[in-house]
């Protein structure tokens, strides 16, 4: 292994693994409910979860990256989605549960699209 | 005056005695429903045009199942047959169906005493639980036939039809181990049979079992208990210890038929949601959704790298949904196929 592809290694290990971890539902208050404006990233239409990755502005005017996680590619047709329902740039806004580890990640009960329509994720 | 307000009064009572005597009719009429056929009984769902989305090492996006069977007398209890075909249990018509590797359909058990699924064992038999005449769409309150653990085909034998002096009832699910024992279920509990023919309990009624499958070294029992996974360690004599949850249904519905692939996967149907795949340490891995309701899975084909699975349900030639008058149980299902990526475990039948 030469130098240059162990320091690619070495950087991608540093990454915060976070951003494309997967949370239990176990691990989210269940019992509230939050609101979030932002603009889309990506929208990953996988299993066992989708997840859309947005940016939304702090009052201060920094930047955030939040996950919403929602439910399998199917569930998620069930409720009226396509791997094309979002795409990167859509402003959007989620309503749904805060992990309990104060970590930048809601698991997604519905969601405002650019046209404003809803679109459940999780159905409870 | 008071020849009005008599006329009146009886006006009154004639109407009171024949709404009355019309809530009694009603009344006697559902109870009549209730007693046995002519229950309420729900459609199956209509079909649904479902597309894979890939779940790595299991199966790949953008697929769809083929329809190969479909008809109204049920389907349940899938397995896989030798040759790459499928059998599976018809209840009502009290028949073993069968597709051969090219899927087409022949009887291959008659008078099966209303068997509802089955399993082959380690002398390659071909074994059922019985349901008798308990169907809830037909009179269960007038049927009175204990329900039988079997072997079927090449020869009838009776291996298990007991535990401890209680005749078994409308058995549900079985999974027959490689040393000649046989997990299996009724309504009233989970049990294990031996070679020798020992019936041991495994659980009672406060597990709902439906589903049930072994692990690859056959030592760990697994069963769904409605929205959970249940495990147990076996012991060497098949009589289990340790029960514990092992996984949730995190896309919901209720657990029901199972499959286990090569790598050790769990395979779950769950009714409307589809079929959701576990790792073998219990970890969501993801949905393949099913055009019908799923209830039974099973790896067929050549290699073991096609999945059969049953959906509630199924289609006239014109199109629309089969449906059944109110009151008569809707028992068609249809059977489907898709190629997998992964294995079905080529160590049991299932």
């Amino acid at each position: 292994m030469n130098w240059a592809t162990f320091s690619i290694i070495f950087l991608l290990l540093g990454l915060p693994g976070s951003v494309f971890a997967h949370h239990s539902n176990a691990e989210y208050d269940r019992d509230h409910q939050s609101k979030l404006k932002g603009t889309v990233v990506e929208f990953k239409w996988t299993n066992p979860h989708t997840q859309i990755v947005f940016d939304v502005k702090g009052r201060d005017g920094t930047g955030q990256r939040w996950i919403g996680e929602g439910p399998s590619p199917s569930q998620m047709t069930e409720n009226g989605w396509t791997k094309d329902t979002l795409k990167r740039g859509d402003r959007i806004s989620v309503v749904g549960n805060m992990p309990r580890s104060g970590s930048l990640a809601v698991r997604l009960r519905w969601v405002t699209l650019p046209n404003g329509k809803n679109l459940f994720a999780y159905n409870n | 005056m008071k020849l009005k307000a008599m006329r009146a009064i009886a006006c009154s009572l004639v109407a009171s005695a024949i709404a009355l005597s019309g809530i009694a009719i009603a009344q006697q009429q559902q109870q009549q429903r209730n007693a046995g056929g002519g229950q309420e009984f729900r459609q199956p769902t209509p079909a649904k045009d479902v597309t894979t989305t890939e779940i790595p090492g299991v199966i790949a996006g953008g697929l769809k199942w083929k329809l190969v069977w479909q008809g109204p007398d049920n389907a349940d209890g899938l397995v896989g047959a030798a040759d790459g075909g499928i059998y599976f249990a018809q209840e009502q018509p009290s028949t073993v169906g069968r597709l051969d590797p090219n899927d087409k359909f022949s009887i291959f058990v008659r008078d099966t005493h209303g068997t509802g699924a089955l399993g082959i064992d380690y002398k390659k038999r071909l074994i059922g639980v019985e349901r008798t005449c308990s169907d809830p769409g037909g009179h269960p309150d007038q049927c009175h036939e204990a329900a039988e653990l079997v072997a079927l085909s090449p020869k009838w034998e009776v291996l298990a039809s007991k535990y401890m002096d209680k005749t078994f009832w409308r058995m549900g699910e079985l999974v027959c181990d490689s040393k000649g024992g046989v997990y299996f279920s009724d309504d009233f509990g989970t049990y294990f049979v031996n070679a020798k023919g020992q019936v041991s309990l495994v659980a009672g009624k406060e597990v709902r079992t439906n589903g049930m499958m072994l692990s690859r070294d056959e030592k760990t029992l697994y069963v769904t208990d409605v929205k959970k996974l249940v495990a147990w360690d076996i012991q060497p004599d098949g009589t289990v210890t340790n029960k514990r949850d092992f996984a949730t249904l995190e896309a919901g519905g209720a657990g029901d038929g199972m499959a286990i692939d090569s790598e050790g996967r769990l395979y779950v149907t769950s009714g409307d949601p589809g079929i959701q795949v576990f790792s073998p340490e219990g970890k969501f891995l993801g949905v393949i959704p099913l055009p019908r309701s799923s209830s039974s899975i099973a790896f067929a084909g050549p290699n073991k790298k096609v999945l059969y699975a049953k959906g509630a349900g199924m289609s006239n030639p014109d199109g629309t949904e089969y449906r059944t008058p109110d009151g008569v149980r809707n028992n068609a299902k249809a059977i489907y196929k898709i190629d997998v990526i992964a294995q079905g475990f080529m160590g049991r039948p299932k």
